[in-house]
């Protein structure tokens, strides 16, 4: 009811002038009537009634909206302002636009998987149904455990069962997921084409918008088409909407019906569902994962039911936040940058428009009423800021993706499907937020000293600015490069890593062997690959080579007593000749030792060190023993050890230093390595034909080995890539902002110059004056910008000691150190030079 | 005395006093309270206004456009059922206020 009377109040502000005149009126009508003359009546009621003006202003602060209109004009004015130092307004808006960029793209990123709800009928009240114990953790049940989920009508509105599958194509990958009847209906999916899946279904699918697009180019005939999955064509009844995408990690291309489950997961002896469900109104999940406990501790003890929110593409928990703080923190710092930036111009402009201030404060301005025209102005900049970042974010988003389809591996790429990168609501109210933050920190401290009353230089008259050395000023441009420095650090470090992982040798062949791993492999298809042509060999691992990192399982080497750990692999004979492996003494297996199962290992030298050190460990046996909690060997009985290799780099980057490796003969490895004559992309599509046409229920997936290495390598070149892009950014920053405050204090002290000038100081002495402050300046920055750097860098290598991914390095830090030192000095050349040619005459004339 | 020196909420209290005997407009409200107290008390019209406004906006008078004696358009403002609660309210107030500086003086 107030807030009515206040808005109809405010409306009515011209009829309160109205009112007061009468008022003031009838004030004159009464002393009139006491026989004053007229004028004197009006100065009377002049005086009596006080100045309209500040009555009026006076009632209105009663209505309280009088914030509104103050800012309101507030805003007009730092508009026209702004017009009129379009330089001013031009660097502050692309400064600080910059870094929000940089916010806003983290920010749609976050947005996209964690806060942005999936398009579907009421996202939080659906939950996958797990179960897990202390150290398992169960996310497909068995057919008949969804049905009866589904069944329990109390606490579930309605349940779907779902399963994910994964086939490669020749030239296109697809994913895919099996889904109940019931899903479409269940997420309120919309069709743009056909329908959905209906009883009596065989061989069908539904297509995803995307796939539809780039798999059958939008071909609207592509109803009655058929799809060839697995050996078996299905037929394409119905294209999702655009916006539907189902709901799991990443989108799916297309929908089948669970059914045919066995024809994607062969293997698998009963058909196992992953169940999401819908909690029936106003029941809660605490309540729903109780009435469950029971059905859990049926399947096992220790089992508690777990409801899992799929609302969004991921969840929210302490450990994404954890993972990705480097790169938080590093876009932080660049934002701070553009805020000490824009911080500084304002420090500048607040000084240069002194007298403005000045006069302002002297005719009675309110000190506070001051901070808030120049806080609108920082607004109004902040506004066009926020426009700017979120233009440049959606083009560094787009830029980025495309950037990463063309350098990161194909392979790599074909099974990257992402969510849409679309802003929506959310992220223009952190633009806009973020924008507003940004500007008010920066404009607050300079808004205060700006203000800061000196009313002895006022009164005398000088309105001038004079310069004042301001340690405000110096530590934001120190900042500023103490930013610069850490960040080119990073970038330089993370760059010759990524060198160096490239070019280490592995100490195996890394080009020209093709891995195919998968399930119904059969001897027929060994031997006929063997039999081909462009295949050299064909050898079978437990655990490929840069695939992961190699297991371990418990032994008692010969000569000692308690177990220890030892990673080993499963191999075939011909593994090392495949892969390249130097045999450093005796010898390796034989066809007949891996088939028969003997008992024979090799070691790697580093193995043989460790077990025996200084002794010949050809003879030694090798007992392997039987654990619970790590992988068990095949053989039963001592083993001994008949050749050494020398050390190979097995596991990829995360490897450490640990080159010791256990290698037992057997041919049931689940990988096959082929090596392949010639090119060997040109291999690999060869083989894929070929698997296509000969095995094609033989569910594989094939990759050269090169490919798996180079993804393993890959996020550290894009980290560094990151980490130079952010330091260039910062250092351009840095330059102009030192280039600004150069300028801006040669401007200042320009009298001051004229007069040494006239005494007769030598050009490049003036120069030396500005250079030496603006090294000074410099120098500080890149000293403690190169100390953080070192400390946080021995932080990091303490941490990561296991996997020894930095190393330090200290010529990369030299780099940053470096580079921002030359981009500080560079940036004082131009004012400095500047100083030199200023002209004492003109100088000292003007004031 | 000018108004604002006043006790804050003692001049709304003196306006809505006022307007319990009738309804009445800004101008008529200011001449009754420099009538009554013999002078003593000038409402300068810069306190006069943003009173009135703001016993308007918590409801406690209503005002209406009319026509003065004297044939100007004035805005006349009336007393209403909330307004009376809130005068004896403040009435109460202000007395214990009164003898509490009083017990003070006499001490």
């Amino acid at each position: 009811m107030k807030v009515w009377n206040k808005i109809r109040g405010w409306a009515g502000q011209d009829e309160l002038a109205v009112e007061m005149r009468a008022h003031r009126a009838m004030i004159e009508d009464r002393l009139r009537s006491e026989g004053m003359s007229a004028d004197d009546a009006r100065n009377q009621a002049t005086r009596e009634f006080g100045p309209l003006a500040t009555a009026i202003e006076g009632s209105r602060e009663g209505w309280g909206f009088a914030w509104v209109e103050a800012l309101w004009s507030d805003a007009r004015f730092a508009c026209r302002a702004l017009a009129r130092d379009k330089t001013f307004a031009a660097t502050a808006v692309l400064t600080l636009g910059a870094g929000l960029a940089l916010a806003s793209v983290a920010f749609t990123l976050f947005n996209a998987y964690v806060l942005r709800p999936f398009a579907v009928l009421d996202p939080d009240s659906l939950y996958a149904v797990k179960f897990k114990a202390k150290d398992t953790s169960v996310s497909t049940h068995p057919w008949r455990v969804f049905e009866d989920l589904r069944a329990k009508k109390e606490i579930f509105a309605d349940a779907y069962a779902s399963r994910a599958v994964f086939v490669s194509g020749i030239d296109r990958h697809w994913n895919g997921t099996l889904v109940s009847r019931n899903y479409f209906r269940m997420l309120g999916a919309r069709a743009r084409m056909g329908r959905f899946l209906e009883p009596g279904d065989g061989n069908v699918v539904v297509l995803s918008h995307d796939a539809w697009q780039s798999a059958f180019a939008a071909d609207p005939g592509v109803l009655g088409k058929t799809l060839t999955l697995h050996g078996q064509k299905f037929e394409v009844i119905g294209v999702a909407a655009r916006e539907f995408s189902g709901i799991e990690e990443a989108p799916a291309d297309f929908w089948g019906p669970i059914e045919k489950l066995p024809v994607f997961r062969g293997e698998e002896r009963e058909l196992l569902v992953e169940v999401i469900a819908r909690l029936e109104e106003r029941v809660t999940k605490v309540r729903a994962e109780s009435t469950l406990a029971p059905m859990a501790a049926a399947i096992q003890t220790d089992l508690r039911p777990l409801l899992e929110s799929r609302a969004t593409a991921m969840n929210f928990s302490p450990m994404i936040l954890l993972v990705f703080s480097p790169v938080l923190v590093a876009l932080g710092l660049v934002l701070t940058t553009c805020c000490a930036n824009v911080a500084n111009m304002l420090l500048a402009r607040g000084l240069a428009r002194q007298r403005e201030i000045g006069i302002r404060l002297s005719v009675g301005a309110g000190r506070w009423r001051l901070i808030r025209q120049l806080l609108t102005e920082a607004l109004v900049i902040s506004v066009l800021a926020g426009v700017v970042g979120m233009g440049l974010s959606q083009l560094a988003l787009e830029g980025g993706q495309r950037l990463f389809f063309a350098t990161a591996p194909v392979e790599f790429t074909k099974m990257v499907r992402l969510y849409s990168l679309q802003p929506d609501y959310r992220v223009f109210l952190f633009a806009l937020g973020a924008a507003a933050v940004a500007a008010m920190g920066a404009a607050l401290v300079p808004a205060l000293q700006a203000t800061r009353p000196n009313l002895t230089a006022a009164l005398r008259g000088e309105f001038g600015g004079a310069f004042r050395a301001s340690r405000l000023r110096d530590a934001m441009v120190v900042l500023q490069v103490v930013v610069c420095t850490v960040l080119l650090s990073c970038g330089a470090l993370l760059y010759r890593r990524a060198a160096v992982f490239q070019t280490q040798d592995t100490g195996m062949r890394t080009t020209g062997v093709l891995s195919i791993t998968g399930s119904g492999r059969t001897p027929e298809f060994v031997r006929e690959l063997r039999a081909r042509p462009d295949v050299v060999d064909v050898a079978t691992v437990l655990n490929a080579p840069w695939h992961s990192r190699l297991w371990e399982t418990m032994v008692i080497p010969e000569g000692r007593q308690t177990a220890i750990p030892a990673r080993h692999n499963l191999v075939s004979a011909n593994y090392f000749q495949v892969m390249g492996i130097a045999l450093a003494a005796g010898r390796v297996f034989t066809e007949e030792e891996t088939r028969a199962g003997g008992a024979v290992a090799v070691v790697s030298q580093s193995m043989a060190r460790a077990f025996w050190p200084g002794e010949d460990p050809i003879g030694k046996t090798i007992r392997p023993v039987e654990t619970k909690e790590l992988e068990n060997l095949p053989v039963r009985g001592d083993m001994r050890v008949i050749g050494v290799v020398k050390d190979v780099l097995h596991g990829g980057i995360f490897e450490g230093s640990d080159h010791t490796c256990l290698y037992v003969p057997s041919e049931r490895g689940g990988f096959l390595l082929a090596q392949v004559r010639g090119d060997e992309d040109a291999g690999l599509l060869r083989l894929r034909h070929w698997m296509l046409e000969r095995y094609p229920l033989f569910e594989a997936e094939t990759l050269t080995l090169s490919t798996v290495r180079n993804s393993t390598i890959y996020p550290f070149r894009a980290a560094a890539w990151f980490g130079w892009i952010l330091g260039l950014l910062a250092m351009t920053l840095t330059v102009s902002g030192m280039y600004g405050v150069m300028s801006y204090l040669v401007n200042q002290r320009s009298k001051e110059i004229g007069i040494r000038m006239a005494l007769g100081s030598s050009p490049s002495g003036v120069v030396g004056l500005v250079m030496k402050r603006s090294i000074w300046l410099a120098g500080i920055g890149i000293v403690v910008g190169g100390g953080m750097g070192a400390i946080a860098l021995r932080v990091i290598i303490v941490l990561s000691a296991e996997v020894r991914i930095v190393e330090w390095d200290a010529p990369a830090l030299f780099t940053g150190v470096a580079i921002a030192g030359v981009a500080g000095v560079l940036a004082a050349l131009g004012p400095s030079s500047r100083a030199a040619r200023v002209d004492p005459n003109t100088v000292l004339r003007a004031d | 005395m000018e108004t604002n020196e006043l006790l804050p909420g003692t001049l709304e209290m003196l306006v809505l006093k006022t307007l319990s005997r009738n309804p009445n407009h800004g101008y008529g409200i200011a001449q009754h309270i420099r009538e009554v107290s013999e002078e003593a008390l000038k409402i300068g019209e810069g306190s006069l206004y943003p009173a009135l406004q703001r016993i308007l906006v918590n409801g406690w008078v209503e005002a209406e456009w009319g026509v003065s004696e004297t044939n100007r358009k004035v805005r006349i403002y009336k007393l209403t059922a909330a307004g009376k609660k809130r005068l004896a309210s403040e009435r109460r107030t202000f007395n214990s206020m009164i003898l509490a500086i009083g017990k003070v003086l006499e001490a």
